[in-house]
């Protein structure tokens, strides 16, 4: 593809990429990198293109910020995957997932598409005015280590925090430390639950009294499987249940309101919006 | 002389592909994306001969294993001609899902997977085998007095019985023919159509007796330690569980299909040709 | 505020006990000890695949029904062997993704995903995993790409990764690594691209190297440098990719090396190839060889000796002896003393017609090269280039003194290629092999599963299948052997007597070693077939 690039011209190069990139009857199975011509460049329009295109053709799946819904969250797609891969990806779908190809979208949207998602996880606005090193030492004093993993050190009850700066915006951060149970994460990798927003929080009673308190792993008609705040798994089969009550707003996560000062709560998203970026 | 006559026969084998090609997009119509455009060929067709080359290795570490080297089957069937029955984007979807016995191949990535396919596409019209020497249209009359199409089809003409003849000439050679005609039963060809039971005889023939005193001598569709299944020469499948069996014979060496040594020369000359000419195509 | 927490973290102690525990290494030593539980590949370090479970009897096997099936989302053939600990099975999918799944109910828990390049093609290796290992907190996995990866076990989450071979060196690893003490022990395959065999040994703590043994001299001046003639040793070869076996008493590691290169066309390098087709007995803290012996010396089948090395104690001649039993893939079954590696007895299990015998020391009484060596149009010898026996395991039952193994009868025209070769690179993707093999006669080749007397090999009793069998067996206290046939018949025989008990066709081959587990005090044995687990139990 590089070789075709810089043989044409922008112009040539796109009829070229049209000509080449008409999707046959083997698009479904992937086929070779799709052709295109070199991609237009960046700018605020284009990205505004995106976001309106997203919001209206991949909202659905991936939510409005990207951060998944019946599909994952792609919030972290433009560093991991680059624009190319991205591109290839919006082309031709997923095999063996919900993704279907988006070729007949056009190159020109496509590019517009890339542009957006790759804009994921730049911090708008409220960018991360603190200081990440105070905010690393606030981690540490106060034990989040103890539910979180960084880069493998620390616990695993809660979610992984090695690139959460590419996943979460700092804004989103903020709000998760005062309010962990209104802004639970969504989005897991385990595709089969793809409804299931991960970490709900639920109480459960078995006939012989004894209660689980956890956030729901898995369920179906007949089974749940519950994780507690240490992290380890309860099977549970429903005919040996009394109840089980969802509990709303909830989540192990400690709320750091009026625990944390509103400067050291900037330092600590700093820190954490720092997470994972571009080494 | 041979290059002209490699080229004729490459550029024949082309125009057919793409003949085929065409016609397994229109068989699949669901197959194509919304707006796309319609295309004739293959990417195996935009393939370099080093793509080729590098189809051939990964063949070999890969693939010989079961399909033998020079892919005319081992545990896994003989796959010259497979392009034909199959086309590009079936092989790809072989090799990228599995089938039957073969499990998907999840660690290359497409660009490889399209290289094998390159390289698949060449078995079966590697160097120029000795030509037919008889006359494909009289052969053609040989087959049809002798009756093979009851049990043989052609085209979809014919009996299914033993196995279709379509594109038999691409996966055979001559010498094939001489040998098998005169002697069906001694290298009977793999039943490809139930892959799961590669590296099992094709077209056994198989006699049992229940306890119940029931015998049926038949061709085995599929069998395993428990249980065996037969078809006979109408058709009729016969399912049995083996406890209930008295006794199985497999006749190896022998087949519903007689002997044709008896034939002419002239005539066994063109039959062969006749059907060294079937490439598919008609 | 302070209050608050330490109340929440009793009260959660409190209930979260019964859950997962850590595993420590005392749980590995004395795995015999939990039978409910399935703590590492061969079940326990002597490899022996024999469950401690008694619900399942000759009896009521006849009634064993499907409890649950897990459905790999992508497609392939699973060949993983699962453990189960405490309630949770850890399965891996092909090519090194781990799933681990709620072993009550087979609902899924969480993926890993490691991100194997897809352009990498392992030469000679299925892109495929054989299961992981459990220590302290920790998962460990061996990658196709050859990572070792340490996961924790709660979360899949990744602890710490080291490289352990090159790929580009044509090193590619399928096992499940093994576990001992604070420490994790890998093999690499790669023996058809002209890898050079060793086991390494990793910190379980950190994934620092702490010692690495080659299985093939490295310079004239190395051990076994003098059985390659012209300095062939430099070829490579004695790749260690199957798990191996461990002697917490003897502190000594058994594991089986694989095929010196090029394989099938042994001209280049005349000698007996040490330390290739060999079991080689290492010290597990330094990783010095204390003993080795070889199976098949300047081996020219592909008959590596990579089969699991089944560690038991029994009597001989009155005496108790500390063993070592080895169903080899060129069809002979062999007993070793484990302590010094000396040769007690070896016999055929499966058709053979490659040797004569084993001379006093084990060492094999070959046919003439003429009726035996591969050749240009292809010599028919027995058994396969598969082998009497593959990677899938047999197992050993301390109560009926048997050890039972699937064994193949077939034979092969072995077809000698060129001596030349290029050291396998995974992008280039040139194989190291001299040659092939194509198959003998059609359905000759048969699988069976045959009960041998672990001491003399003396053949007790045989159930014959139909096909080629790939699959492993198991033997349960309560006195079954389970296993399958070459079309997906999982079943269950008398382990006394052979008898065929109850079958189920689960729709696809099961290339995979059954195992046994029980929660809640219901005994499941589970295998996969295809894509799918099966975990089957009495109603």
């Amino acid at each position: 593809m590089n070789v075709i690039r810089s043989l044409c011209g922008a112009v040539p190069g796109i009829a070229l990429g049209i000509v080449l990139m008409a999707p046959s009857a083997t698009a479904q199975f992937g086929g070779p990198p799709a052709a295109h011509g070199p991609r237009p460049r960046t700018t605020p329009e284009s990205i505004a293109a995106g976001k309106a295109l997203f919001e209206g053709t991949c909202a659905n799946c991936h939510g409005v910020d990207g951060s998944g819904a019946n599909g994952p969250n792609i919030r972290d797609a433009g560093t991991r995957l680059g624009p190319e891969a991205l591109y290839q990806t919006l082309h031709t779908g997923v095999l063996g997932s919900g993704m279907p190809s988006f070729a007949s979208l056009g190159e020109e949207k496509l590019w517009q598409l890339v542009d957006y998602v790759s804009s994921f996880g730049q911090p708008t606005g409220a960018a991360a005015s603190g200081d990440p090193q105070k905010g690393k030492a606030i981690y540490d004093t106060n034990a989040c280590s103890s539910c979180h993993m960084i880069d493998g050190q620390g616990g695993s009850s809660g979610p992984d925090l090695s690139k959460v700066g590419t996943v979460r915006s700092a804004a989103l951060l903020h709000k998760i430390l005062l309010d962990p149970g209104g802004n639970l994460p969504t989005g897991d990798d385990l595709q089969e639950r793809a409804q299931y927003p991960a970490y709900e929080m639920y109480r459960v009673v078995m006939k012989n009294g004894k209660e689980l308190l956890g956030t729901r792993v898995n369920e179906d008609s007949f089974t749940m499987q519950l994780r507690d705040e240490s992290g380890n798994i309860h099977s549970v089969q429903k005919f040996d249940v009394k109840e089980i009550v969802r509990v709303p707003d909830k989540s192990f996560m400690p709320t750091y309101k009026g625990k944390l000062t509103d400067e050291q709560l900037n330092d600590l998203v700093a820190y954490l919006a720092s997470l994972g970026g571009a080494k | 002389m041979i290059l002209a006559r490699w080229l004729c026969a490459a550029s024949l084998f082309y125009v057919l592909l793409l003949g085929f090609a065409r016609e397994s997009l229109s068989a699949f119509p669901q197959a194509r994306q919304n707006g796309a455009k319609e295309t004739h060929g293959s990417p195996a067709d935009k393939l370099t001969p080093a793509d080729i080359a590098q189809g051939k290795q990964i063949f070999a570490a890969q693939c010989a294993g079961c399909h033998g080297f020079d892919g005319s089957g081992q545990l896994g069937p003989n796959l010259h001609g497979v392009d034909a029955r199959r086309g590009d984007a079936g092989i790809f979807s072989v090799i990228r899902n599995g089938t039957g016995a073969m499990p998907p191949v999840m660690s290359l990535n497409d660009q490889r997977v399209w290289q094998v396919v390159g390289f698949v596409r060449t078995l079966g019209e590697t160097a120029p085998v000795e030509a037919a020497k008889g006359d494909p249209t009289k052969g053609k009359a040989v087959y049809e007095a002798n009756g093979c199409a009851t049990c043989h089809a052609i085209n979809g003409q014919g009996g299914g019985v033993g196995p279709q003849l379509t594109i038999v000439g691409k996966m055979r050679p001559p010498k094939y023919f001489y040998e098998f005609l005169r002697d069906p039963g001694k290298n009977p060809p793999a039943d490809t159509s139930l892959p799961e039971r590669g590296g099992s005889s094709g077209y056994l023939l198989v006699h049992v007796v229940t306890k119940g005193g029931q015998d049926v001598t038949g061709i085995r569709v599929n069998e395993d330690t428990y249980t065996i299944v037969l078809r006979d020469v109408g058709g009729h499948f016969y399912s049995f569980d083996k406890t209930n069996l008295k006794t199985i014979e497999r006749e190896p060496g022998k087949t519903v299909m007689p002997s044709y040594g008896n034939l002419s020369a002239t005539d066994m000359d063109n039959l062969v040709a006749y059907l060294s000419s079937l490439k598919g195509g008609q | 505020m302070r209050a608050a927490k330490y109340f929440v973290m009793v009260m959660t102690l409190c209930w979260a006990l019964p859950s997962f525990a850590q595993v420590p290494y005392e749980r590995l030593l004395h795995s015999d000890a939990e039978p409910e539980n399935w703590l590492m590949y061969g079940g326990n370090y002597g490899s022996q695949r024999f469950s401690g479970l008694k619900e399942i009897t000759p009896q009521n096997a006849a009634n064993l029904r499907v409890a649950w099936v897990y459905q790999m989302r992508g497609g392939g053939v699973m060949e993983s062997s699962p453990l189960i600990v405490d309630g949770i099975m850890y399965v891996t999918e092909p090519p090194s993704n781990v799933t681990a799944l709620d072993a009550r109910t087979g609902k899924p828990l969480w993926h890993y995903v490691p991100q194997v390049p897809r352009d990498f093609v392992p030469v000679g290796l299925f892109p495929t995993n054989r299961g992981v290992a459990i220590l302290g907190d920790k998962l460990y996995l061996a990658t196709i790409d050859d990572h070792l990866i340490a996961l924790d076990a709660k979360s899949g989450v990744v602890r710490w990764n080291s490289l352990v071979a090159d790929k580009a060196d044509g090193y590619a690893i399928t096992q499940a690594p093994l576990a001992i003490n604070g420490k994790i022990v890998v093999g690499v395959g790669g023996g058809e691209a002209g890898a050079h065999g060793f086991l390494s040994c990793f910190d379980a703590n950190d994934g620092k190297l702490l010692w690495q043994t080659y299985t093939v001299p490295r310079s004239a001046s190395d051990p076994g440098a003098d059985t390659w003639a012209d300095g062939s040793w430099s070829n490579g070869g004695g790749t260690t990719w199957n798990t191996g076996s461990y002697d917490p008493d003897l502190n000594l590691i058994y594991w089986g090396t694989g095929n010196p290169v090029p394989d099938w066309n042994g001209e280049g390098r005349m000698g007996d190839n040490l330390f290739t087709c060999s079991l080689i007995a290492l010290d597990a803290d330094t990783g010095k060889m204390k003993w080795y012996f070889q199976f098949s010396p300047h081996e020219t089948h592909d008959w590596d000796s990579s089969e699991p090395p089944i560690l038991f104690n029994a009597s001989i001649d009155g005496k108790p002896r500390k063993l070592v039993a080895l169903a080899n893939r060129n069809a002979f079954y062999y007993v070793l003393d484990r302590i010094t590696g000396k040769f007690i007895t070896g016999v055929p299990f499966a058709k053979q017609t490659w040797a004569k015998g084993l001379d006093a020391n084990g060492r094999p009484i070959k046919l003439p090269a003429k009726l035996i060596e591969p050749s240009v149009e292809g010599t028919l010898v027995y058994p396969t280039l598969t082998g009497a026996i593959n990677w899938t395991s047999p197992c050993y039952s301390p109560i009926t003194g048997l050890f039972y193994v699937n064994a193949r009868d077939g034979g092969a025209y072995y077809i000698k290629g060129e001596r030349k070769f290029e050291k396998g690179n995974s992008n280039g993707v040139v194989g190291g092999g001299g040659g092939g093999s194509r198959p003998g006669p059609a359905d000759e080749t048969t699988t069976s599963i045959r009960a041998l007397n672990a001491t003399t090999g003396e053949k007790k009793w045989e159930y014959k299948m139909v096909g080629d069998s790939w699959t492993g067996t198991l033997v349960t206290a309560g006195g079954l052997v389970f296993s399958a046939d070459a079309a997906g018949n999982f079943f269950a025989l008398n382990a006394d007597t052979g008898e065929p008990l109850w079958h189920l066709l689960l729709g696809s081959s099961v290339r995979s070693n059954p195992v046994s587990y029980s929660v809640d005090g219901k005994q499941y044995v589970v295998d996969s077939a295809g894509n799918s687990v099966f975990a089957f139990a009495l109603p």
